[in-house]
């Protein structure tokens, strides 16, 4: 009987490491959504194929990238598996989760900062000075993909119970009882709208603002912040709920062991990554938040 | 041998033709090179041209496009206004050329985008920085101004126009472009022009040596002939009398040959004439000097082999010279052509009458001298009859023109070898001795003797001192006094020269008068006796007898000269000489010799107050119409017939004389007045003075004065 068990055991084991073999001899999947393919993809390259060097103990052959050019095709890859992990930010990253069941595995840290937030500004010379003078005026985001540029303000005047009203283009008539918001389509437009008058208001993160390419001393000097929004962070990476367990304990451990100094090159040509920490205890929450404002605001 | 060519024709022709290759040449190398040179320019230029005018096309064209194709794209983000999106698109405006600016505005001139990347003047009045020409109205426009395109072309959206885009762009690029074309083209043109003339001054410099050989070739063959024809010349010039010229050919070349042949002949013509004048004189057709010179040569050297002797005979007309000054050269020569036709007939008789057949050869020296050669004759008696029939063969007068004259001859005969032996000397004694029978009287022969060479010195002697002796004051006059025969008182003198000799001592006239008066001496020798006897009848005589008169001997030959001729005048005006005081004598002979010159000189004087007398009157043959026409003022009597009136024949020609003067109202002198009987005949007879040693010899001054004093004196006494 002992013997019979032990000879048990141990054919369990051998079909159990071929079967765990069979089942990780393969590649690990990085995708992200990008409406610019060819450079994404060189800035994800590098990283896949050393954490996948990395990861070859968990039978990890080699790391491949996939990109799709919206996050409800990255969701529904995600539910099919075809993806095992996923590096974006805090609003794909909230789709993610609430739709694909993505696990937020680290934060990711981007000019050296782990977290960012959104500058509401001004003309110095306006009269308006909080959120609630913009009412009948205008303000401009960036698009309605922009988490620091469009979720977080208008997130904000939501909260504050400010009625936002979406204006077509520039011209289009302001409404007096709403904050009229419209799309600058990037930063550089939402700055010089605010500098000639054009809005009332604009919106830029606060990475943006210290850019100086972005925002010149002298915009800087004739605008002034009126809201600062509260800390997110820049991006996270989220592994797949098909992914193993194992896997996306291993990758998480090899993205914290990643140092700068070490790992600069890699990491650099990441995005421009400093570092990755651990995820804050709020991030759920804050991922639910934001999912269930787009879900209210429809797709704009 | 020629002389070597210092340029041939051949290379002279060869060398103008280069020449005038080398300026054909090079006239159609600038000619081509400047035709050349503006083609490329005008070409060049032309592409230029229309390569700018293509460009510019083409670039406004482009620029059109370029601008509607923004304002095409630009519309949406004009609508809203997205500053990055216009940025972007004008950036591809400045990918196109060099864009001066890009303005996008709106119907009210506001500027929307600047080209800058704050379109920092936005919402400003865009027409501060358009140009002047693009219309206000808002309407499209293209405008090229200078070297800028500017266009401008509306954004529309929804169908409407909500902006305008205005851009200027540049064409320096392409005017650059078109610059490097044409630099390009220019300097392919050159090469191919270089090209050109490289070839061309090749071409040109090998046809012009070909062509420089060529004619070299061509003139050394044509010129050949020429060369032969100046090698003939020199040859014949050397001396090659054969040298035929005839070269037969029918060009000109050939007419030159004939030309020199024909000329050739002339020349040897001409050459045999010269030699015969050179040999012949021209007058007679005798032998001349020189030729004569010749066969006494010839005659000496063939002697001396045959020893031979020879005789030269120097045959010389008397008074020739009268006849000449009488009737004139033409008859003269037509007197000596006759002269010489007696000489030729004379010897031919000669040669015809001797067995031994004698040889002559006659020959004219010049003037009236012949010469003739003897040889082959018997002995000297022989030359004797030679001579006389010489002389005879003058003895018939010449008779020429209604002319006659009488002449004799002087011939002279020397001996070869016996007294010279060269041809020189043979005509030097020949003459000499010709000259001795001369001297003495003339007509006849003589043989030369040594003896007549110390003749000839002396005359040679003569004529060489006479000169240091007018100087030297060894010359002086005599005074033979000329009296009245009937009161026997002085009348006057005749003054006679004397030559005291240093190594002769003392000199009668007769010894050296004579002998220069055979040559220009004689003048100077007058003009001093002249002088000084002048002299002496104003400063000695004259105040003694304030109506004396002197006579003084003038040869006729010294009155041709014309300082003579003056001189008389002269003294007579000087010396303030009263009229009659002066007498000139003149012999009768003297005074017929030279009667042509004379007469004018006689008058002269005359008129000048001097007396003209004739000396030794009775000697010569004078005529007596001449005593009539001459301004004869009286006759002197010669002293021979003076000294012959012993005989009546000569009595009667003094009477006659005597007669003569006194018809003729001339005064008579009779010279040589000796005795008393012949004192008294004269007197007798009716001669007013007379002179000769009765009354006194010829004496010096200073003692014809003391007894022109005593006389003076004496008559005091008796009055």
């Amino acid at each position: 009987m002992r013997t019979g068990f032990f000879k048990a055991t141990l054919l369990l084991m051998i079909v159990g490491w071929l079967g765990f073999s069979q089942a990780y001899a393969r590649p690990i999947v990085l995708a992200q959504v990008s409406d610019r393919p060819k450079k994404d993809f060189k800035q994800l390259r590098p990283m896949a194929a050393e954490v996948a060097k990395r990861l070859s103990q968990y039978g990890i052959t080699e790391g491949q990238v996939q990109l799709y050019p919206n996050v409800e095709e990255l969701t529904l890859a995600m539910q099919r598996g075809e993806v095992d992990w996923v590096t974006e930010t805090l609003y794909s990253a909230a789709v993610l989760v609430a739709e694909a069941n993505a696990k937020p595995l680290v934060q990711k840290w981007k000019g050296g900062d782990h977290e960012y937030r959104s500058f509401l500004f001004t003309r110095r010379d306006s009269a308006l000075n909080n959120l609630s003078d913009l009412v009948g005026r205008s303000v401009a985001f960036e698009h309605p993909a922009s988490f620091s540029s469009y979720y977080l303000p208008r997130h904000l005047f939501d909260s504050q119970g400010l009625v936002t009203h979406y204006l077509e283009n520039i011209r289009a008539h302001r409404k007096p009882d709403v904050v009229n918001f419209l799309f600058s389509r990037n930063e550089k437009n939402n700055v010089l709208w605010v500098e000639k008058g054009l809005v009332d208001a604009g919106v830029i993160s606060e990475a943006d603002w210290k850019d100086e390419a972005r925002v010149s001393a002298q915009q800087r000097q004739m605008f002034k912040v009126i809201h600062r929004s509260e800390f997110y962070p820049r991006a996270l990476e989220l592994v797949s709920p098909h992914l193993d367990a194992q896997v996306a304990e291993g990758l998480r451990s090899v993205l914290l062991e990643m140092s700068p100094v070490a790992d600069s090159d890699v990491m650099a040509r990441y995005e421009g990554t400093t570092g990755f920490s651990k995820i804050s205890n709020h991030l759920y929450r804050q991922l639910e938040e934001i999912y269930q404002h787009q879900k209210a605001w429809g797709v704009n | 041998m020629g002389r070597e060519l210092k340029v041939s024709l051949a290379t002279r022709y060869g060398v103008i033709f280069a020449l005038l290759a080398a300026l054909i040449g090079s006239a159609v190398m600038l000619v081509n090179f400047y035709y050349l040179e503006r083609y490329s320019q005008e070409s060049t230029s032309f592409a230029q041209q229309q390569l700018t005018a293509v460009m510019e096309k083409q670039l406004i064209n482009d620029a059109e496009i370029v601008t509607e194709t923004i304002a095409n794209n630009i519309d949406v983000a004009v609508y809203n206004l997205d500053f990055s999106e216009m940025y972007r698109q004008l950036s591809f405006l400045n990918e196109e050329g060099d864009v001066l600016y890009a303005f996008i505005y709106d119907s009210d001139y506001r500027v929307i985008h600047d080209d800058t990347a704050e379109a920092v003047r936005f919402g400003q009045s865009v027409k501060p920085w358009l140009p002047d020409t693009v219309p206000r109205d808002f309407s499209e426009y293209t405008q090229k101004r200078g070297r800028f395109v500017h266009v401008g072309r509306y954004i529309t959206a929804g169908g409407e126009r909500i902006g305008m885009l205005s851009v200027a762009i540049s064409y320096t690029g392409a005017e650059e472009d078109i610059r490097q074309f044409t630099a390009g083209l220019a300097s392919k043109s050159l090469t191919l022009q270089k090209q050109i003339t490289t070839w061309l001054l090749v071409l040109i410099s090998v046809g012009l040596l070909v062509a420089g050989i060529a004619v070299f070739i061509f003139s050394r063959r044509l010129l050949s002939p020429l060369r032969a024809l100046a090698e003939y010349c020199r040859r014949y010039a050397d001396g090659d009398k054969n040298m035929v010229f005839l070269l037969k050919r029918d060009d000109e070349i050939g007419q030159l040959a004939e030309a020199l042949e024909e000329m050739r002949t002339a020349i040897a013509l001409s050459q045999s004439k010269i030699e015969a004048l050179a040999y012949q004189d021209p007058l007679t057709l005798l032998p001349n000097r020189r030729h004569f010179n010749r066969a006494i040569e010839d005659m000496i050297s063939a002697s001396r082999e045959r020893r031979r002797s020879a005789a030269v005979v120097f045959i010389d007309l008397d008074r020739f010279k009268e006849v000449n000054d009488t009737v004139g050269h033409v008859l003269g020569d037509q007197l000596l052509k006759d002269a010489a036709q007696r000489l030729m007939h004379c010897l031919r008789d000669l040669e015809g009458h001797y067995l031994n057949k004698p040889e002559f050869y006659l020959a004219r020296l010049g003037g009236d001298e012949f010469v003739l050669l003897v040889q082959n004759y018997s002995d000297k008696a022989y030359l004797r009859t030679v001579a006389e029939r010489i002389l005879a063969t003058f003895k018939a007068p010449f008779t020429m023109d209604e002319h006659r004259f009488s002449l004799s001859a002087s011939v002279g005969i020397t001996l070869y070898p016996d007294n010279a032996n060269n041809a020189i000397d043979l005509l030097k004694q020949a003459d000499i001795a010709m000259y001795d029978v001369k001297s003495s009287g003339r007509h006849g022969y003589r043989f030369y003797d040594e003896r007549m060479d110390v003749d000839v010195a002396h005359d040679l002697m003569i004529r060489t001192d006479i000169l240091e002796a007018l100087t030297t004051g060894q010359l002086f006059l005599v005074y033979q006094p000329i009296v009245n025969l009937k009161t026997g008182g002085t009348e006057g003198a005749e003054a006679l020269i004397r030559w005291n000799h240093p190594k002769k001592g003392l000199m009668n006239p007769a010894s050296f008068i004579p002998l220069l008066e055979k040559s220009e001496l004689i003048v100077p020798l007058t003009l001093w006796v002249l002088r000084q006897a002048c002299y002496d009848l104003k400063h000695a005589l004259l105040p003694l007898k304030p109506d004396f008169k002197l006579s003084v001997n003038v040869s006729g030959k010294a009155t041709e000269d014309e300082m003579v001729r003056h001189e008389v005048t002269e003294l007579m005006q000087r010396y303030e000489i009263p009229l009659n005081c002066l007498h000139v004598e003149l012999t009768e002979t003297s005074l017929m010799e030279n009667l042509g010159t004379c007469t004018r000189t006689l008058q002269a004087w005359n008129d000048a107050g001097a007396d003209i007398w004739v000396d030794d009157f009775g000697t010569g043959y004078s005529s007596l119409n001449y005593l009539h026409q001459l301004p004869i003022n009286g006759l002197k009597i010669d002293r021979s017939f003076v000294e012959g009136m012993d005989d009546p024949a000569s009595l009667r020609i003094v009477e006659t004389i005597i007669n003569l003067a006194s018809a003729l109202h001339l005064e008579i002198v009779a010279e040589g007045i000796e005795t008393a009987e012949q004192h008294e005949t004269l007197k007798r007879l009716g001669s007013h003075c007379g002179q000769g040693y009765l009354f006194s010899r010829p004496i010096p001054l200073e003692e014809f004065k003391a007894r022109l004093v005593a006389e003076v004196e004496r008559a005091n006494e008796t009055s």
